[in-house]
C-alpha cells in the first residue's frame, strides 16, 4: 500500500524540522538542520505522491507569499550618495484554522495503484488527517471503498509542527546610491545535511528610484525586482520572484509606505516512498507545485533610529502575510 | 541657504494615509486567509452502494436474530451474553423478562420477552472480504422481541433496530416484525428499514435465503442472506 506507516518525531525535532522547512531559521537556531532535514523526509516517504501534496500543501502554498514579503522599507533611494546596509527579515503567514487539517478524495480509482493486491478493483481513497502544520500527536489515515464499504484502512503520519503561522527568515544586505539603485541580496551559506543533501538559500533584486529624474514629487517613488531560490536538502526546490512599484513618505525618524507587486512562487518535491514491507514497491516520487499568489498590495512603516526597525503587511490575492526587518547600515 | 516653507497639514494628511490604506485592506480582503489545504467531502455513495451496505446488515441479522429464540443458559441471571465468531464478531447482551416488555427478569426458557443488545462502544464487526480484501463493517443492535414458545419451532418477533457504520459512512436501521425461529438462519417474515447516505430502502424476509431490497424510487435487488451479496432485479418483486 502506498500510503501507511506511523511517524514517531519528538515534538522538538518537528519543530526544529519546520523551522528548516520554513526556510532558514536554522541559522538562528543552529545545528538543527540535519535533524531537521532528516524529520521531513522520514515523514515523507511513509506516504505517496497524492498524500504528501495534501499533506504539504500549506507550506506549499505560504511560501511564495513569504518570501516575497518584505522587498524594500522606503521607496527613497539617493542617487548621488552612497547607502548599505545588511541585516535579518522575518515574515509569516497565518495559516487558516482548517489548514491544520486535510481531507483528500481520489474517487473512482483502480485500487491497485494502493496495493497490488486490488488491482482492478475500482472504487474510492479517502485521505485525511493533520497538515504538515497539524497535530503532532495525531496520525493521519487513507481508507478505501469499495461498494459503499471500507476495503482498507491505514494510518499515515503526524503533522510536523502544530503551528497556524509558517515563517521564514531571511538575513539580507543592500548596497546602492548611485543614479537611484539599489542591489539587494539574500543569501545563507550552503549547509551540508549528510545524505539529505544541502541546504541553500539565495536570492537577488534590484530597486530604482525615479525621483531623481521626475523632481519635486511630494513622494519616492521606486520599482524593482527579486528572484531567490530555496533549496531545503534533496526534498524542496523553490523559486519565487516578484516585480513591484512603491511609494514612501518620510516624516523625520518614521516612513510610511506602499506598494503593488505582481509575484509568483514554484516548489519542487523530490523523495523515495519506502514501502514499510516490500521494497520492490518503493518508488521515487517527484511534483511541482506552482504558487497560488500573483499579486499583493503592501502597506508599512519603517522607524529609522540608530537602525531601520521596519514593519509591514502583504495583503495578497490569496494570502495575507506579515513580516518585519532590522537593518544596520546607512 | 534654501529654505522652503510647507505647511505641516500636508504631512498630517500624508500621516493618514497609512491608516486609511490598512483600514481599507483589511475591510477588502479582511485579516483571514483563505484555506489552501484540500477540504475534500467524503464521496457520495450511490443507491448501488446503499443497498449493498443493506444486504450486509440482512445478513448479519439472518446471524443475530436467532439468537433471541436459540440462546439457552442454565443460570438465572439479569443478563446474559452471547459471543458471536466468524464473519460477525462480538458480543451480544440479553434480558429475559416475563410479561412482555418491562415485566420481570426471567431466564431465557421461561421467558416471552427479550431485548438483545450491543454494549455502548462494542459493536459487532463484520470483516468483508471482496476478492481476498478485507474491510470492516461495525453493527450496533438493539432489538425487542417477543417470544413464542407455543410455536414449533420456538420464534421471537423482533423490533427494534441499530446502527451501521463502515468508515465515514454511517446510517441506521429498524426492524418491524422480523420472525426468526430457532433453528434458523433466514427470517421468515418481517421487514428492515435502511436508511443511510440520503436512500431508504426496505428488506423484506420471506424465509429462504434471499431477502428483497426495495428502494423509495422502486429499485429492487436480491440479497443472498448467506454472503450478503445484492444483485440488482430486473422486475421489482
Amino acid at each position: 500500500m502506498r500510503v501507511f506507516a506511523k511517524g514517531h518525531r519528538n515534538r522538538r525535532g518537528r519543530s526544529a524540522a519546520c523551522l528548516l522547512l520554513a526556510g532558514l531559521v536554522c541559522l538562528l537556531v543552529g545545528g538543527a538542520e540535519r535533524a531537521a532535514a532528516q524529520d521531513v523526509e522520514e515523514l515523507l516517504t511513509q506516504v505517496g505522491e497524492d498524500y504528501a501534496v495534501a499533506y504539504s500543501s500549506p507550506f506549499l502554498y505560504s511560501f511564495g507569499p513569504n518570501a516575497n514579503s518584505n522587498m524594500y522599507s522606503t521607496a527613497h533611494i539617493p542617487w548621488t550618495r552612497i547607502v548599505f546596509g545588511i541585516g535579518v527579515k522575518g515574515m509569516t503567514t497565518q495559516l487558516n484554522e482548517t489548514d491544520q487539517t486535510f481531507s483528500k478524495v481520489i474517487e473512482n480509482v483502480d485500487l491497485g495503484a494502493y496495493d497490488p493486491a486490488l488491482a482492478g478493483q475500482f472504487g474510492d481513497v479517502f485521505m485525511s488527517g493533520p497538515t504538515i502544520f497539524g497535530s503532532t500527536s495525531t496520525n493521519g489515515r487513507v481508507q478505501g471503498f469499495y461498494n459503499g464499504v471500507e476495503v482498507f484502512n491505514a494510518e499515515t503520519i503526524p503533522g510536523l509542527v502544530d503551528s497556524r503561522w509558517s515563517p521564514l527568515v531571511a538575513p539580507e544586505a543592500y548596497v546602492g546610491g548611485v543614479f537611484g539603485l539599489k542591489a539587494t541580496v539574500r543569501y545563507l551559506p550552503e549547509i551540508d545535511t549528510g545524505s539529505y543533501g544541502k541546504t541553500k538559500y539565495f536570492g537577488y533584486g534590484l530597486q530604482w528610484n525615479v525621483n531623481g529624474i521626475l523632481k519635486n514629487l511630494p513622494v519616492d517613488i521606486m520599482a524593482g525586482f527579486f528572484t531567490q531560490e530555496l533549496d531545503v536538502g534533496t526534498i524542496y526546490q523553490s523559486e519565487a520572484s516578484t516585480y513591484f512599484a512603491a511609494v514612501s513618505k518620510s516624516f523625520t525618524m518614521l516612513t510610511v509606505y506602499g506598494g503593488l507587486a505582481a509575484e509568483d512562487s514554484k516548489m519542487d518535491v523530490a523523495y523515495e516512498f519506502i514501502h514499510p514491507s516490500d521494497p520492490t514497491l518503493n518508488s521515487d516520487v517527484n511534483f511541482s507545485i506552482d504558487g497560488i499568489q500573483t499579486s499583493r498590495f503592501t502597506l508599512g512603516v519603517t522607524l529609522d533610529f540608530l537602525a531601520k526597525l521596519n514593519v509591514e503587511a502583504g495583503f495578497g490575492n490569496k494570502l495575507t502575510s506579515y513580516s518585519a526587518g532590522l537593518m544596520f547600515g546607512l | 541657504m534654501k529654505h522652503t516653507h510647507r505647511s505641516p497639514w500636508r504631512d498630517y494628511l500624508t500621516l493618514l494615509i497609512l491608516p486609511t490604506l490598512l483600514i481599507g485592506a483589511l475591510a477588502l480582503g479582511g485579516c483571514s486567509n483563505d484555506s489552501v489545504a484540500p477540504q475534500d467531502e467524503v464521496p457520495a455513495l450511490s443507491v448501488d452502494e446503499v443497498a449493498n451496505q443493506a444486504g450486509w446488515v440482512a445478513m448479519a441479522t439472518g446471524i443475530v436474530g436467532p439468537q433471541t429464540v436459540e440462546f439457552t443458559a442454565k443460570s438465572d441471571k439479569n443478563s446474559y451474553e452471547y459471543a458471536f465468531t466468524g464473519n460477525v464478531a462480538g458480543v451480544v447482551h440479553l434480558d429475559f423478562f416475563s410479561g412482555g416488555a418491562g415485566g420481570t427478569s426471567a431466564t431465557p426458557s421461561e421467558a416471552d420477552y427479550v431485548d438483545l443488545y450491543t454494549a455502548d462502544g462494542a459493536p459487532l464487526v463484520i470483516t468483508v472480504g471482496i476478492e481476498g480484501l478485507e474491510g470492516t463493517i461495525l453493527l450496533t443492535f438493539a432489538m425487542a422481541a417477543d417470544l413464542d414458545r407455543a410455536a414449533d419451532p420456538d420464534e421471537a418477533t423482533i423490533n427494534g433496530g441499530g446502527t451501521f457504520a463502515s468508515g465515514p459512512y454511517a446510517a441506521s436501521f429498524e426492524f418491524n416484525g422480523v420472525v426468526v425461529g430457532n433453528g434458523s438462519s433466514y427470517p421468515s417474515a418481517g421487514t428492515m428499514v435502511f436508511t443511510g447516505s440520503g436512500f431508504v430502502m426496505t428488506v423484506t424476509f420471506d424465509g429462504d435465503n434471499t431477502a428483497n431490497l426495495l428502494t423509495g424510487d422502486g429499485q429492487a435487488y436480491t440479497i443472498d442472506l448467506d454472503t450478503g451479496e445484492v444483485t440488482e432485479a430486473l422486475v421489482p418483486q
